[in-house]
C-alpha cells in the first residue's frame, strides 16, 4: 500500500513539475511585443556578406541592404538619391560633386557618414587589387582607371575628379564603406579573405543592420536611424532553401512571405495554376537585366587546350551558329513563355538603351542561311587582312589610353595549320564542306567543325537548351558535345590563368545595372582578363564604348550605346537567346504595399542597388502574428507535449508496478 | 579480451592514417582550381592567383601540405573554411552543423531500431501468418522508397494539406527565445524528417531481427523452454530474443556511425542544416578544408563504430574470437 501511494504521489509530482516548466515560457510569450517580420525565401547560396566579395545576385541583394551607395534606383528605374541627396556635374563632365545627406550614420554608432568616407571609398575601389566594382571606374588589368582624385569640400560634400568626362556619374553604384573600419583592411584582404560578419564589422548605413547568420537564415533588423526613414519591417529574414518544392510549400503554409529568387518556369506555372489562396504572383522583366547566352571563345589563341581558334576569327561561323539557334522555340518551350526573345546585350527593361536589330540583321532561325554562310569562301577583305598579318579587321589601338596596350593580347596571325605559309587558311579556313559525307563539315585544312560546350551543372535549364541547340547545329554540319561542370570549374576554364581560356563555347548568363556602361564594359578590352568571359576585343567597339562612357548628351550617348550593341551583335560574339523574367510569389495576408511589379520594375524583390523601393514601402496588413510564426501553434505544441510526457511517465509507472507485482508472484511461486 | 581490444586498436590507428592519406589526395585531384572558388567571377592575374594560394597555404609543395594536414588532423586544427574567407574555423562550422545531424539522425536511428526490433520479433513469432506478411512487406516497400520522394510526400500530406507540421527548417523563423520553447519547437520541426528517416530505415533492423530470431526459435533449448511450461512471451523475452540480438547489435552500432554522416537527401528536402547539407555545399564551393573535415569525422566515426561492434560481439558471444 505504501509503495502504491508513493507511486501515485511521484506520478502527480512529476506531472505538476512538467506542466510548470511548460507554463512559464507560455506566459513569457504572452508578454513579448510582436514585431513586423518579413521572411524571404530563395534558392541561392549566400557565401559572402561583403561589398567586395559578393558574386551572386542574392548576395548583392543582402549586402546592399546593409551598405548604401551614393544613389539608388527608384521603382521606375531612375537614379534615386541615397547617401547623396543630390549631385551635379561640371560642364565637361569630368567633375562630379556629391552633396550628402546630413543625417546618415553608421549602424550602431553616432558616427555620421561624411565626405571622408566617400573619398575613401572611391580611392579604395580604384586600387588594382580590388576588382569588385571595376566597371564604375573603368578599371582594367593594367591598373588604369578613370578616377583622378577626390576633394573634400566640406563635411558633407565630396567632389570627384575623373580623367575623362563621366557619363554615369549619377550611377556610381558601389558601396560607401566606413573609413574607420576599412582603412585597416588591405584591398587584397578585402577582395579575398576579409569577412566583415566574422570580424563584427558588417557596419553600413543602409536601411537594415546585420544581426546574425545561421545555417538556416540571415537576419537583418531595421535601422531606426535610417536617413530616409525607418522601414516598417522590423526584422528581415532571408531563409535558405535547397529544394524548390520545399520553398514553394513553405510559402503556401505561411512559413515565408515572399519568394524572391529561384523559381523555375515550371514551378511558377504550377503554382499559378493551383490558385493558392492569399498568394499573389508576378512574372516580370528583370530590372537587373538578366540574359542567358551562348558565348563563343574569341581569345586570340582560341581554345588554348586544343588550339582551335576558328570561332574567334571566323565571323561567318559565329553568325551561322546564331542563325541556327531558334530563340523563339527556346523561349516558348524551355522558359514556357516566361522570357523575352534574346537580342542584344542591353536588356529590354530599359527601352531607351536597348537596341533592336533590323529584320535584315536579326538572327531569325534559318538553317539554310546558316549553311550558306558556312559554305562561303573567304571574302577579299579577309584575304587581304591575312596578308597584313592581322586576323581581325579591327586591330586594337586605343586612342586615349596607351597604358591599356600593355595588357592587350598580340593580335597577329600565326601559322595555325603548320603548312609553312601564313595565309587566310590559318584563321578563316572556309568554305566548310562535308567532304566525306558523314554529316560533319570540315574546313579547308581537313579539320571537322566539332566543338565542346561547357554547361553549368546547377542549372538544368541550360542543359535543356543545349539539347535543342545540339540538334539544330547538327543539321548544318556542326557537331557539339557537352561538358557539364560546376560554376567554379567553368570560371576556371574561361579565365585561369590570365590569357589562357580553355573552352570553345559556354552557356552562361549576365546581370547588370540600369545604366548601360556596366554591361557594355564586360565586352570591352578594358575587361580582358577580368569580366570579359568571351574574350571579345574589337577596336571599333572599344571606341564606341569609350564614347558612351564619356558622352554627357543623353541622346548622343544613346547612339553610341546602340552602336556598341550593333557591333557585337553583328560580330555574332554572343548568341543571347532569352531575357528570362523574374518570377516572384508573395503572401497577401500579412503585408501590403507590394504595388504593381510589372509596371514598376524597380520594385522587384531582388533589387540590388540599395534603398529598395519594395522593402522601404511594405506595411504590415494587421496585427503581426506572434514572434514564433512559421505556421506552428506554439500553444498547441506545449499542450500536446505536456499530454505526451504525462502519458509516457504514467505508462512507465504503470509498467514498473506491473513488473514488480509479477516479480513478487514469481517469488511466491518459487 | 584485452588482447583483442589492443589488437583492434592498432588496426584502427593504421586504418585511420590510410584513410586520412586517401582523403587528402582525393580532394586535390578534383577538377577546378580552389583559387577560383575563392575569387569567384572575374579573372585572376598570375600575381593575384599566387596571392590567393599563399593566403590559403596552397603554395606549399604537396608533401609539405600533406604533413601539415596530418599534424593538423591529430591536433584538431583543421584550418579555416575557404568559403568563409579564412575567418571561421573548420571545426566551428562542422560542429555548428553536426548538432542538427545528431538530433535528426540520432533520434531517427533510435526510433528505427525500436520499431524494427519490435516488428522483427512479432514477425518471427508470427512467421508465415498475415501479420508477418504485412510487417515484412510494408517494411520492404518503405525501405525501397526514395527518401527524397517520401519526404516530399509527407510534407504534402501532413504539412501542406493538413497543416499539422512545419514544412521545413530546424526551427521556426524567428526561433523562440525561450529555451524550453526552442526545444519544443525544434522537436515539432523534427517530426517529419525523423519520420521519413525512421520509416524508410526500420526494415533494415526488422528483417535482421526476424531472420535471426527464426533461427534461434528452431534451437533445442527453445523446445526445452516450452517443455518446462514457460509462456510463449517468456520464452521469447528470456531465451530467444537475447540470443537473436547479436546481429542486430552489430547493425545498430554501424548505423550510429551514419549519425554523423547525416542524411543528405532528407536534409535537402526539409532544409535541415545538418552535416549532410554542409557536405553538399562544401563540395559545390570546393571548400577543401570543410570537405576534408567532414570526411574525416565520418571516417573516424565508421572506424570507431566497427571497432565497438567487434568488441561488443566478442563480449556478448564468448564463442567469437578474432
Amino acid at each position: 500500500m505504501r509503495k502504491e501511494g508513493a507511486s501515485i504521489e511521484t506520478f502527480l509530482f512529476v506531472s505538476f513539475l512538467i506542466s510548470s516548466i511548460l507554463a512559464t515560457p507560455l506566459l513569457a510569450l504572452a508578454q513579448e511585443k510582436p514585431k513586423n517580420i518579413l521572411k524571404v525565401g530563395f534558392l541561392q547560396e549566400i557565401r559572402a556578406i561583403s561589398p567586395f566579395a559578393a558574386l551572386e545576385d542574392m548576395e548583392y541583394v543582402v549586402f546592399t541592404l546593409i551598405w548604401d551607395a551614393l544613389m539608388s534606383i527608384d521603382e521606375n528605374l531612375n537614379p534615386w538619391p541615397n547617401l547623396a541627396e543630390r549631385w551635379e556635374t561640371s560642364e565637361d563632365g569630368k567633375v562630379w560633386t556629391y552633396y550628402l545627406v546630413k543625417n546618415a550614420t553608421w549602424h550602431g554608432t553616432d558616427r555620421p557618414v561624411t565626405a571622408e568616407d566617400v573619398k575613401f571609398s572611391f580611392e579604395y575601389n580604384a586600387d588594382p587589387d580590388l576588382w569588385a566594382f571595376d566597371m564604375y571606374l573603368l578599371q582594367n588589368a593594367t591598373g588604369w582607371n578613370a578616377l583622378d582624385y577626390v576633394e573634400i569640400i566640406d563635411t558633407y560634400t565630396a567632389r570627384v575628379y575623373f580623367r575623362i568626362p563621366m557619363a554615369f556619374g549619377d550611377a556610381q553604384m558601389f558601396s560607401i564603406v566606413p573609413k574607420y573600419i576599412w582603412e585597416k583592411v588591405s584591398p587584397v584582404d578585402a577582395q579575398y579573405t576579409y569577412d566583415p560578419v566574422a570580424k563584427g564589422t558588417a557596419i553600413g548605413s543602409g536601411p537594415f543592420k546585420f544581426v546574425e547568420r545561421t545555417p538556416q537564415y540571415i537576419k537583418l533588423a531595421a535601422n531606426e536611424k535610417y536617413h530616409w526613414g525607418k522601414p516598417a519591417i522590423d526584422e528581415l529574414y532571408f531563409v535558405f532553401y535547397f529544394s524548390e518544392e520545399t520553398m514553394i510549400s513553405a510559402l503556401k503554409a505561411g512559413e515565408i512571405d515572399l519568394i524572391a529568387y529561384g523559381m523555375s518556369p515550371d514551378a511558377y506555372l504550377a503554382l499559378k495554376n493551383s490558385n493558392p489562396p492569399n498568394i499573389d504572383m508576378a512574372a516580370v522583366k528583370q530590372a537587373t537585366g538578366i540574359w542567358t547566352d551562348i558565348v563563343f571563345n574569341m581569345a586570340d589563341g582560341g581554345n588554348h587546350e586544343t588550339g582551335d581558334s576558328r570561332l574567334a576569327h571566323d565571323r561567318n561561323l559565329r553568325k551561322a551558329l546564331n542563325y541556327a539557334t531558334d530563340r523563339e522555340f527556346i523561349v516558348e518551350n524551355v522558359y514556357k513563355g516566361l522570357a523575352d526573345v534574346g537580342e542584344s546585350v542591353i536588356m529590354p527593361a530599359t527601352p531607351f538603351w536597348h537596341w533592336t536589330p533590323t529584320p535584315e540583321e536579326r538572327y531569325d532561325f534559318n538553317l539554310e542561311k546558316a549553311r550558306q554562310l558556312l559554305a562561303q569562301p573567304p571574302t577579299q577583305a579577309e584575304i587581304d587582312q591575312a596578308k597584313t598579318g592581322y586576323h581581325s579587321p579591327y586591330p586594337y589601338c586605343p586612342p586615349y589610353f596607351p597604358e591599356i596596350e600593355k595588357g592587350v593580347i598580340a593580335n597577329k596571325i600565326r601559322d595555325i595549320n603548320k603548312d609553312g605559309v601564313i595565309d587566310v587558311k590559318d584563321h578563316v579556313p572556309r568554305p566548310y564542306t562535308d567532304t566525306d559525307g558523314d554529316g560533319i563539315r570540315e574546313d579547308v585544312n581537313g579539320r571537322e567543325l566539332r566543338f565542346e560546350v561547357v554547361i553549368r551543372r546547377e542549372f538544368p535549364v541550360d542543359l535543356e537548351v543545349f539539347q535543342y541547340v545540339k540538334e539544330w547545329w547538327r543539321q548544318i554540319g556542326v557537331v557539339v558535345s557537352e561538358r557539364i561542370v560546376d560554376e567554379v570549374e567553368m570560371e576556371d576554364l574561361s579565365a585561369l590563368p590570365f590569357n589562357n581560356p580553355r573552352y570553345d563555347i559556354l552557356i552562361w548568363y549576365w546581370s547588370s545595372d540600369i545604366d548601360p556602361n556596366y554591361q557594355l564594359a564586360v565586352d570591352s578590352s578594358f575587361q580582358m582578363g577580368w569580366w570579359n568571359d568571351g574574350w571579345y576585343h574589337n577596336k571599333t567597339y572599344d571606341d564606341y564604348f569609350l564614347l558612351q562612357a564619356s558622352e554627357l548628351n543623353r541622346t548622343k550617348r544613346q547612339e553610341y550605346v546602340h552602336m556598341c550593341q550593333k557591333i557585337i551583335y553583328n560580330d555574332g560574339a554572343r548568341a543571347i537567346y532569352a531575357y528570362p523574367y523574374g518570377l516572384y510569389a508573395w503572401r497577401t495576408d500579412k503585408w501590403t504595399g507590394w504595388g504593381n511589379l510589372a509596371e514598376h520594375l524597380g520594385r522587384m524583390p531582388n533589387h540590388f542597388w540599395g534603398r529598395p523601393p519594395l522593402y522601404m514601402e511594405l506595411e504590415p496588413l494587421e496585427t503581426p502574428p506572434p514572434p514564433t510564426g512559421g505556421g506552428v501553434d506554439v500553444g498547441l505544441i506545449a499542450v500536446v507535449a505536456t499530454i505526451v510526457i504525462i502519458a509516457v511517465v504514467g505508462t512507465s509507472v504503470f509498467l514498473y508496478r506491473r513488473r514488480k507485482i509479477r516479480a513478487e508472484e514469481f517469488e511466491e511461486r518459487a | 579480451m584485452w588482447a583483442i581490444i589492443v589488437r583492434k586498436l592498432v588496426y584502427l590507428v593504421i586504418t585511420v592514417i590510410l584513410i586520412l592519406s586517401f582523403n587528402f589526395f582525393l580532394f586535390r585531384i578534383m577538377p577546378g582550381d580552389p583559387a577560383r572558388s575563392i575569387a569567384g567571377h572575374g579573372q585572376l592575374t598570375e600575381e593575384q592567383r599566387e596571392t590567393v594560394y599563399r593566403l590559403f597555404g596552397l603554395d606549399q609543395p604537396l608533401h609539405i601540405q600533406f604533413l601539415l594536414y596530418l599534424r593538423n588532423c591529430f591536433t584538431g586544427q583543421l584550418g579555416y573554411s575557404f568559403s568563409t574567407y579564412k575567418t571561421r574555423l573548420v571545426m566551428e562550422v562542422v560542429l555548428e552543423s553536426i548538432k542538427y545531424t545528431l538530433i535528426l539522425v540520432g533520434a531517427s536511428t533510435a526510433i528505427s531500431v525500436i520499431i524494427g526490433v519490435i516488428l522483427g520479433i512479432i514477425s518471427a513469432w508470427k512467421r508465415g501468418t498475415k501479420i508477418d506478411l504485412f510487417f515484412t512487406g510494408s517494411g520492404i516497400i518503405l525501405y525501397s522508397l526514395p527518401t527524397y520522394w517520401f519526404g516530399m510526400l509527407l510534407i504534402m500530406i501532413f504539412s501542406a494539406r493538413l497543416g499539422l507540421f512545419p514544412i521545413s527548417q530546424a526551427t521556426s523563423i524567428p526561433p523562440p527565445s525561450d529555451p524550453v520553447m526552442y526545444i519544443l519547437d525544434m522537436g515539432w520541426h523534427s517530426v517529419l524528417p525523423i519520420a521519413t528517416f525512421a520509416l524508410t530505415a526500420f526494415a533494415d533492423f526488422a528483417l535482421i531481427m526476424r531472420d535471426s530470431l527464426i533461427d534461434v526459435l528452431t534451437e533445442d533449448y527453445i523446445v526445452t523452454a516450452h517443455a518446462k511450461g514457460l509462456r510463449e512471451t517468456e520464452v521469447l523475452r528470456r531465451h530467444a530474443v537475447p540470443n537473436a540480438m547479436l546481429p542486430v547489435v552489430t547493425q545498430i552500432t554501424m548505423y550510429f556511425a551514419w549519425v554523423v554522416a547525416g542524411a543528405i537527401m532528407i536534409e535537402i528536402v526539409f532544409t535541415w542544416p545538418g552535416i549532410g547539407l554542409l557536405t553538399y555545399q562544401a563540395i559545390y564551393k570546393r571548400d577543401y578544408p570543410i570537405i576534408q573535415a567532414v570526411f574525416l569525422v565520418f571516417t573516424i566515426a565508421m572506424i570507431i563504430a566497427n571497432f565497438i561492434a567487434d568488441i561488443l560481439y566478442a563480449w556478448l558471444d564468448p564463442r567469437v574470437r578474432f
